[in-house]
């Protein structure tokens, strides 16, 4: 998928939240997002996904504008949060749902539901809880599944790493890392794990004040770069 | 020092309470004015209960009258309590790590439940009524002996219904066949006219005017007492309880949903509706409160059936309307904002807007025949006449009822937390859930009243109403298109 920002603003009263004249991310690319708290990721994020509306300017995927057609929810996984969890359904009952929303038969469900079980680790998740009743990174390991499980040739997820166990983390940076590797798929992900977000994507954007202030293809001092940019004197 | 900063902390909670977040200026002003409105008519109520009483018949003993009810009406408040009434345990849960003893926790919560609106309600008829019927017509002791035995007796019922939560918290229905049974009892006993219910009342609290008055009415404040200690002990061994293990739905009633599910996209959505509302206590309350909307209905319609003065013909538009469309009024005014939580998943996926309005619509017009299936024997039985414009008023709520609420659902835009009670929660209120009513019941009222055709017209009108639904699906789908992005704002609890 590619994607397209073309002079995309954020406007809240007087303050301009996000500016950003151009962007393109490639089909099959792995961006990654990285700022500080309130530096404007999410609203992108929210933006690329049309749940705000932009003040200026338009996100097109694929040459479509996201706000005018609906197209692009078909081929898109998305996960920015416990806004897109149902709690109340029992995590199988919330995979069927989501998983069927894409077309995707009982079978093909349950088969990708099998292929993802190991991410939760030993955990029973046989369908005796909702999902309101489990842990807090259980129920991002549940949003980030529902969002991989419909085989996205778009996907877009928030801090995906926040909250998760270390084997959890590195397992979904493995699934990650080959799903960029052997797909066509374009990642677009924000993080403010600069390890692993160096690992992953192959393209890193900073952003600070809703203004893309780098963009740099990930190189073996990436990680070193961006520790600079982001270390403050000691106070 | 400890009580007094718990005490301080209650009334904070309460003045912060997210309940009074998110509503508006004029419903906070309205809210606050149907509240004085209540508590007026509660205090009038009792003082001049007797002054109704001695008008329609002078040689009527008010204070005997009124004790030949009071068992049946704490008996209903009781039942109301154990529908709403939630333990003090969250309440303690940010305390418990702190250097305080648990014992003086309970004791504290114990004894600030009592002031719940439960308790201070009836009090506000109470006291009153005590005033002008018992202070100054009996001797000091004997109505001091009465109003003491009230108190008691409220005391009790709380701290019943904090026991039996506490020590029944996943097997209530035991409790709810016995609450129902008891309940079925007492309105056969009325209808009957046996008057069981009344001796028993009567016998309890008339011997609280006679000599041995002081001595049962010393014997139920000590039951109370006895009762707070109990509740105190409950409480304290219940605070290391871990989170309640939440059972699942059965399975029956799993695969019905799920064949639901399995007839396309609406049928998905409209099990994914029903899970939510089954599921989640403040629309699971309200889902009930919608079925308490048929005994309403059918009282009026009794009313009507009986009365001959200018408000009958209100008593029978009020009632033929609300048997029918309790579910419609109650649940579907909040659609959509009962799934602000998860807005954003919505939109973010490929649901389409013409799918969810068509199973938030099916399930409203199938609402409607479900409830006058329920109240039909009872209509058979107490108003046969009345039934072909009882199907009138069904055909208008399935048909228009249905489509102007959904509409109005549309103008939702707060967030709506579906975990709390729904009890007193005001929580994501707007004064539009309050108007939405307005249309709904005026139509009818117009027709009926211009015209002798106006049965015609809105059992017309509903019907092609009905038929007109997809069109109003369509149209509402182009609305929600517009405003979806003020809704999800409104739903993320940003602006």
């Amino acid at each position: 998928m590619h994607l397209q920002v073309q002079n995309l603003q954020k406007r809240y009263g007087l303050a301009t939240v996000l500016d950003l004249p151009e962007l393109d991310i490639d089909n099959g690319a792995s961006f990654g997002l990285v700022g500080n708290n309130g530096a404007g990721k999410t609203t992108f994020l929210r933006l690329v996904l049309d749940l705000i509306r932009p003040s200026e300017g338009q996100v097109l995927i694929n040459g479509q504008n996201v706000a005018q057609d609906d197209a692009w929810k078909g081929y898109t996984g998305s996960y920015l949060g416990p806004g897109f969890l149902i709690d109340y359904l029992m995590p199988v009952e919330y995979i069927h749902f989501v998983g069927s929303l894409y077309g995707m038969s009982p079978d093909q469900i349950e088969k990708k539901w099998d292929h993802y079980r190991p991410f939760f680790g030993d955990q029973p998740l046989n369908g005796t809880e909702y999902i309101r009743n489990l842990s807090e990174g259980n129920k991002k390991k549940m949003g980030l599944v529902a969002a991989l499980m419909v085989e996205p040739q778009l996907l877009v997820l928030d801090e995906p790493f926040t909250n998760l166990d270390p084997t959890s983390q590195i397992r979904l940076k493995d699934m990650l890392k080959t799903l960029d590797q052997t797909t066509d798929t374009t990642l677009v992900i924000s993080s403010h794990d600069l390890n692993h977000i160096t690992e992953v994507c192959r393209r890193i954007a900073v952003i600070e004040r809703g203004i893309i202030v780098r963009d740099i293809h990930t190189a073996p001092d990436t990680l070193r770069e961006l520790e600079r940019y982001f270390a403050v004197e000691e106070m | 020092m400890l009580y007094r900063n718990l005490l301080r902390h209650q009334w904070k909670e309460f003045l912060r309470n997210p309940s009074w977040s998110g509503i508006s200026v004029a419903y906070a002003i309205f809210l606050v004015l149907l509240a004085l409105y209540f508590l007026l008519t509660f205090a009038l109520s009792g003082a001049f209960i007797g002054h109704l009483i001695t008008s329609q018949d002078p040689t009527a003993d008010v204070v005997r009258l009124v004790n030949q009810h009071l068992l049946s009406g704490f008996f209903l408040l009781f039942l109301a309590r154990l529908l709403f009434q939630n333990t003090p345990q969250l309440k303690i849960g940010p305390y418990l790590h702190l250097p305080i003893s648990r014992p003086a926790l309970a004791r504290f919560f114990s004894f600030a439940a009592l002031f719940h609106l439960h308790n201070l309600l009836p009090l506000a008829f109470f006291i009153p009524f005590w005033i002008v019927n018992l202070a100054l017509d009996y001797p000091a002791f004997t109505s001091l002996s009465w109003l003491s035995a009230i108190v008691a007796v409220l005391g009790l019922s709380n701290y019943l219904v904090i026991c039996i939560n506490l020590a029944l918290a996943r097997r209530a229905l035991p409790v709810w066949i016995l609450g129902g049974g008891t309940c079925g009892l007492i309105a056969l006993d009325y209808w009957q006219q046996w008057g069981y219910t009344g001796a028993l009342s009567s016998a309890v609290f008339d011997s609280l005017l006679g000599p041995g008055g002081p001595v049962l009415a010393l014997a139920l404040l000590a039951a109370t007492c006895l009762l707070f200690g109990l509740t105190c002990r409950l409480l304290k061994d219940h605070l290391h309880d871990e989170a309640p293990f939440e059972k699942v739905s059965t399975t029956r009633s799993q695969s019905l949903l799920d064949r639901l599910a399995s007839l396309g996209p609406v049928g998905q959505l409209m099990a994914l509706e029903i899970k939510l509302a089954i599921r989640n206590k403040r629309p699971r309350q309200i889902l009930w409160s919608a079925l308490m909307f048929v005994p309403l209905g059918l009282i009026n319609i009794m009313l009507y059936t009986h009365g001959s003065s200018d408000s009958s013909f209100l008593y029978y538009l009020w009632g033929a309307f609300l048997t029918t469309s309790g579910f419609v009024v109650n649940y579907g005014q909040f659609m959509f904002g009962w799934e602000s939580l998860y807005f954003d998943g919505h939109l973010a996926r490929p649901v389409q807007f013409r799918h969810l309005l068509w199973a938030k619509l099916l399930l409203m017009q199938i609402s409607c025949p479900v409830l006058a299936l329920v109240c039909l024997p009872f209509l058979l039985i107490f108003a046969p006449q009345l039934l072909v414009s009882y199907s009138v008023f069904l055909l208008y709520n399935i048909g228009f009822s249905t489509a102007c609420m959904l509409f109005f659902a549309t103008m939702n835009r707060k967030r709506l937390y579906i975990s709390p009670s729904s009890f007193f929660n005001q929580q994501g209120t707007s004064l539009h859930h309050l108007l939405a009513i307005i249309p709904l019941l005026a139509l009818p009222a117009i027709m009926m009243l211009a015209t002798d055709y106006g049965p015609l017209f809105l059992a017309v009108g509903g019907l092609l109403c009905w038929t007109l639904s997809p069109v109003w699906v369509r149209l509402l789908a182009y609305r929600l298109q517009k405003c979806k992005y003020r809704m999800a704002a409104g739903f993320r609890g940003s602006t």
